[in-house]
């Protein structure tokens, strides 16, 4: 008889090499409450820093970065479903948004087709990771990535970002932050439960009235679009993407490879072809 | 995936939403909205010695095309220009590697470069482009300064043979480096996904044959510092052309934020525009015109060639960085097909912006408390706005006359904030006066001429 792993008590779900695994964010259910964040840093021994205040509502952490591979966005909105000023609040969970952003591990993933070490590679769980003790700190994964993700960390000179807790993964164990989540928010299972577990959740949320809720990294839906088919980790958005801080319709930056190359060759032919008609030209005298 | 609704990649703008719940944000253009303005992607950490790697790499995979089909075009003639590009191309094939380990940020793994090849990786092709052009070059390099020493004809056959690869390499050198930068989610870079490689083979042509006429003009023959020059208009129209094409497509997608910006600008069009194109095009346009050539000038001309080279590849690299601080123009290259983003419009001047903001208090006073909302929110907005644009504004002038009156109006920006804000979340009724009130506060910082 096989062990149970930790994971199928939490989720349900027993965690498989060779199945496709990730996250689903229901932004809907989340509560501010930054569990998330913390889990993460505590679980990946990762440094505590954007120690401050922004002032921009509760999201005291900015961003992602290096160090920082869970990031819970705020956006008070105080309007009724007209978009003019309330005067009451809404019966039904009030207009802030609340997102934890994440690394998308997308498929196929920007960071990975840029990444000329192969330091980033795709795990036996269908996540993408950065093998430390290969990469080399080119940068070329930063630019690269269409949601602002992964990041150069200059005092080890090295790429980070969410391996979806890989440790976990290996030993059974759901990620710190889905585990953590006191409101199953973040939900991990294999990728194709967790979608059609989404998509009934926007069919119910619509029901109740909630007809602005869609699935944002989903295949054909904001998100998973220019080349990225789907997000292993996506997420449920009221708003435009842009509001949360995501590109509505992102692009595999690697489809702009071939037109370049083919392009910039056909340019440097062309002046070579001038360059030839320049030196063989001119009088016949040697 | 089974789920009644219109998938939003495939859908048909002539449908009516059936299924489709009207109120699906996306249906909504994007007018501009962002997560407080912060950035929605990552800038590169590169700067000069990746930029110094785009001109000397670049540089030098051209010289070494030209070399060979100088070489190849048969003629004995044009032997200095080819002894000349195969040397520069090996030193700038030795050099290139060096700028590009000292930017790593754990260099000692530079050979991790070479585990994979990536095909999809423009860093994973210029790796491999590098060493191949590095080795070939180098070999070049040495049957050429073995025909030099010993005069016999087999090394510079071999020369000849070996230039030939060399060159292809070295084609690849000049160009690559632009899909480099397209191939990210920069909106300035992955704008130019055709034109940016396009320009830099260009450029990198260009500058080669300045190099090449520089270092090998100190001896007699002018008929072959003409036929570089020759090249080198023929390289600089083409770049004008291009340049162009890219200036226009950036200005379409509205991406172009940070070259509108000082030093960028300047740096941008008077030294790569003015001293890079207009320049060489200039002075040996006319040299070839009149017949007349002024070893100066054109001396001159070569120098800002370069000049102008090294500046495109520098701006470049820098004013990417700036863009992808600018969520509104990330999101404004990142919008579906179907919907259109709405042209950007320049942003308008502070006055500008202020005048509507006391517009748009006008209309609220003659509004009934209940329908205040959108117009409230919309001075709301445009004041933070343009307090917003003079804090930036202010972090950039510092001292200066100019500063000590916007930090006036600064003040008097934050004390009408607060008077709109309490419109907005009333804590005892709104009271009318805190509207004129804001109004008389806006009009007074556009009539003592505070803004801009």
């Amino acid at each position: 008889m096989e062990m149970p792993q930790e994971a199928e008590l939490t989720t349900g779900t027993r965690i498989e090499p060779g199945r496709s695994y990730g996250f689903f964010t229901d932004t809907t259910l989340c509560i501010g409450c930054k569990a998330c964040e913390v889990a993460c840093k505590e679980w990946n021994v990762l440094p505590a820093d954007n120690i401050g205040l922004t002032g921009e509502s509760y999201d005291n952490t900015g961003s992602l970065s290096a160090t920082t591979w869970r990031h819970v966005t705020f956006v008070e909105q105080m309007r009724n479903d007209e978009g003019e000023r309330a005067t009451a609040l809404q019966p039904f969970q009030s207009h802030w948004l609340m997102m934890s952003d994440v690394c998308k591990h997308c498929s196929p993933a920007p960071c990975l087709e840029a990444c000329p070490t192969g330091a980033l590679f795709r795990t036996e769980f269908d996540t993408v990771v950065v093998q430390q003790d290969i990469c080399n700190g080119c940068g070329y994964c930063v630019p690269a990535c269409p949601f602002g993700v992964i990041e150069t960390h200059v005092p080890d000179g090295k790429a980070h970002k969410c391996t979806l807790c890989y440790d976990r993964l290996k030993g059974g164990l759901e990620p710190a932050c889905a585990k953590v989540c006191p409101t199953d928010s973040i939900q991990f299972g294999e990728l194709a439960a967790l979608q059609e577990r989404a998509t009934q959740r926007v069919e119910n949320l619509h029901a109740k009235g909630r007809e602005d809720a869609y699935l944002y990294g989903v295949p054909g839906e904001p998100g998973a679009t220019g080349g990225i088919e789907h997000l292993n980790a996506f997420f449920l958005l009221t708003d435009r993407p842009e509001v949360y801080n995501l590109p509505a319709a992102p692009t595999l930056p690697s489809t702009r490879v071939a037109p370049g190359m083919l392009t910039g060759l056909a340019t440097v032919a062309g002046l070579a072809l001038a360059a030839i008609t320049i030196f063989a030209g001119g009088n016949k005298t040697r | 995936m089974a789920h009644g609704r219109a998938p939003y990649g495939r859908r048909n703008t002539n449908d009516v939403a059936t299924t489709t719940p009207d109120r699906h944000p996306l249906h909504r253009v994007y007018q501009g909205e962002t997560y407080y303005h912060r950035p929605a992607i990552k800038s590169s950490h590169y700067g000069p010695l990746v930029a110094g790697y785009l001109f000397v790499g670049g540089l030098a995979g051209a010289a070494q095309l030209i070399a060979s089909i100088a070489d190849l075009s048969g003629r004995k003639r044009d032997r200095r220009t080819v002894r000349a590009g195969r040397f520069m191309a090996v030193a700038g094939a030795l050099v290139s590697p060096v700028l590009l380990i000292a930017d790593l940020h754990t260099p000692r793994r530079w050979f991790n470069m070479l585990r994979i090849f990536r095909r999809k990786s423009p860093m994973s092709i210029g790796s491999w482009t590098l060493l191949g052009f590095g080795t070939l070059s180098g070999l070049t390099a040495v049957a050429q300064a073995l025909d030099d020493l010993t005069g016999i004809r087999l090394f510079r056959r071999l020369a000849r043979w070996l230039g030939v690869p060399a060159a292809v390499a070295g084609g690849t050198m000049a160009m690559y480096t632009g899909t480099l930068l397209s191939s990210t989610s920069n909106p300035l870079w992955s704008s130019g996904e055709r034109l940016l490689p396009a320009l830099f083979g260009a450029s990198a042509v260009s500058t080669a044959t300045a190099a090449l006429s520089l270092a090998t003009s100190r001896e007699a023959s002018t008929a072959r510092i003409e036929r570089l020059h020759r090249l080198s208009l023929v390289a600089a129209g083409t770049e004008l052309v291009l340049d162009w094409a890219l200036k226009r497509r950036w200005r379409q997608q509205g991406v172009d934020t940070p070259l509108r910006q000082q030093p960028a600008a300047a740096a941008y069009h008077i030294g790569f525009w003015g001293l890079g194109l207009l320049v060489p095009l200039v002075v040996h346009g006319t040299s070839r015109l009149t017949h007349r050539r002024s070893q100066t000038a054109s001396r001159l001309a070569d120098l800002a060639t370069l000049a102008g080279g090294y500046m495109l590849r520098s701006v470049l690299v820098s004013a990417g960085n700036a863009s992808a601080q600018y969520p509104e123009d990330y999101f404004r290259v990142t919008q579906p097909r179907e919907h259109v983003a709405p042209p950007p419009s320049h942003t308008p001047s502070l006055r500008r912006q202020c005048q509507e903001a006391v517009d748009a208090l006008d209309g609220a006073l003659d509004l009934p408390p209940r329908q205040l909302g959108r117009e409230i929110d919309q001075v709301e907005n445009t004041i933070v706005q343009i307090r917003d644009r003079l804090i930036e504004q202010l972090r950039h002038d510092g001292d200066s006359s100019v500063a000590t009156r916007q930090r006036t109006a600064l003040e008097h920006l934050n004390a009408a904030l607060s008077l709109v804000t309490g419109i907005e979340y009333p804590a005892a009724g709104i009271q009318r006066s805190s509207i004129e009130e804001a109004r008389d506060i806006l009009v007074r910082v556009l009539e003592d001429n505070l803004l801009t």
